[in-house]
């Protein structure tokens, strides 16, 4: 009996970090960060590659940019996988672009970036569902 | 042994923060922050984007604010040091405006579409002086695409080239230009002559797969 109040902290500490780490798949699911290195022209990048993927989302703002040097042009969509269609919105733009959707309720869409350099380049992106 | 388990209470929960801290700040990359995150805002229009670009050296009337939420969301992410208070309306339709969001050495485009949301599109000052600022396209609400970009004073029209060799004449008004093209149609650049000569800016099509 002694033990029970020292094994109730132990859990309840066990508990709180599984919560801890439960917490991050809801948290990203409003905001992600995502990459790709060296991506190939024209190849749209969701950081499934690199384990920067978030998954599917009601992403309503997402933006991709060029993390390095030069110049190119770099495009975003908001793409449903489950229909093969993107949002209206999809937008290009040299080194940086980013597009605010409207209402987005369906928790269904991939946030992704690609770039048109021609060649492969490091290609970076940012979503977030946050209103 | 109380303080003991007060210890090992504390310690746990610490550690749960700094795990949630961490997983809601992670970077999966050095270099993942986007350009210009790191601007100040703009308090004001810099003298060499209103000495560029004469729109934004007008007042600023009703009509130049950015409608809905716009405002509040490029303040919530101000990039290139984006000021939404700073705003000059360049081209108005029905359904299409665009707009001058000045920042921190930096003049961004935002192209609103009533039927959808708006387009952010960023430049350095000194790129649309030099008549260098290149242009930006969008999948609009109809399903067509717009292309669409900032110049600097003296550039009164400019050349939108598609097809194999078609070519239209885009006015400018309010140091900005706005076509809309049918879905499908092949882009190839906007062509004027500016502060660095004859130039030809390539333009992609955002609804290629």
């Amino acid at each position: 009996m002694p033990n029970l109040p020292v094994k109730g902290i132990v859990a309840a500490g066990v508990a709180a970090i599984a919560l801890a780490l439960a917490v991050p798949s809801s948290a990203s699911a409003a905001i992600s960060y995502y990459n790709c290195v060296a991506k190939p022209s024209g190849q749209w990048c969701d950081g499934r590659a690199n384990g920067s993927f978030d998954g599917l989302d009601s992403w309503d703002y997402n933006e991709g940019w060029n993390p390095g040097g030069g110049s190119f042009n770099v495009c975003q969509q908001v793409y449903r996988p489950a229909t093969g269609n993107s949002l209206a919105g999809s937008n290009c733009g040299t080194n940086f672009t980013s597009y605010y959707y409207g209402a987005v309720s369906c928790v269904c869409y991939e946030a992704e970036v690609k770039q048109t350099s021609g060649s492969a380049q490091n290609i970076n992106g940012y979503a977030d569902s946050d209103f | 042994m109380r303080a003991k388990l007060k210890f090992l209470l504390a310690a746990l929960t610490t550690l749960a923060l700094g795990v949630v801290a961490v997983a809601a700040t992670a970077d999966e990359d050095g270099s993942s922050q986007p350009p210009g995150s790191d601007l100040s805002v703009a308090t004001a229009i810099e003298p060499a984007a209103a000495a560029a670009i004469a729109r934004l050296a007008e007042p600023r009337v009703a009509g130049d604010e950015l409608p809905g939420d716009l405002a509040e969301r490029a303040e919530d992410r101000p990039l290139f040091g984006i000021n939404p208070e700073l705003t000059r309306r360049a081209i108005a339709n029905t359904t299409l405006s665009l707009y001058l969001l000045p920042g921190s050495g930096h003049v961004c485009s935002m192209l609103t579409d009533s039927g959808a949301g708006a387009a952010l599109n960023c430049d350095s000052t000194a790129d649309v002086a030099a008549g260098l600022s290149r242009p930006a396209t969008v999948v609009l609400s109809t399903g067509d695409i717009a292309v669409y970009g900032l110049v600097a004073d003296g550039i009164d029209s400019v050349t939108l080239a598609t097809g194999v060799a078609d070519t239209a004449a885009v006015d400018v008004e309010g140091n900005g230009y706005l076509a809309v093209v049918e879905s499908g149609t092949a882009l190839r650049h906007v062509a004027y002559e500016g502060p660095s000569g004859q130039v030809a800016l390539e333009i992609v099509d955002p609804s290629a797969p």
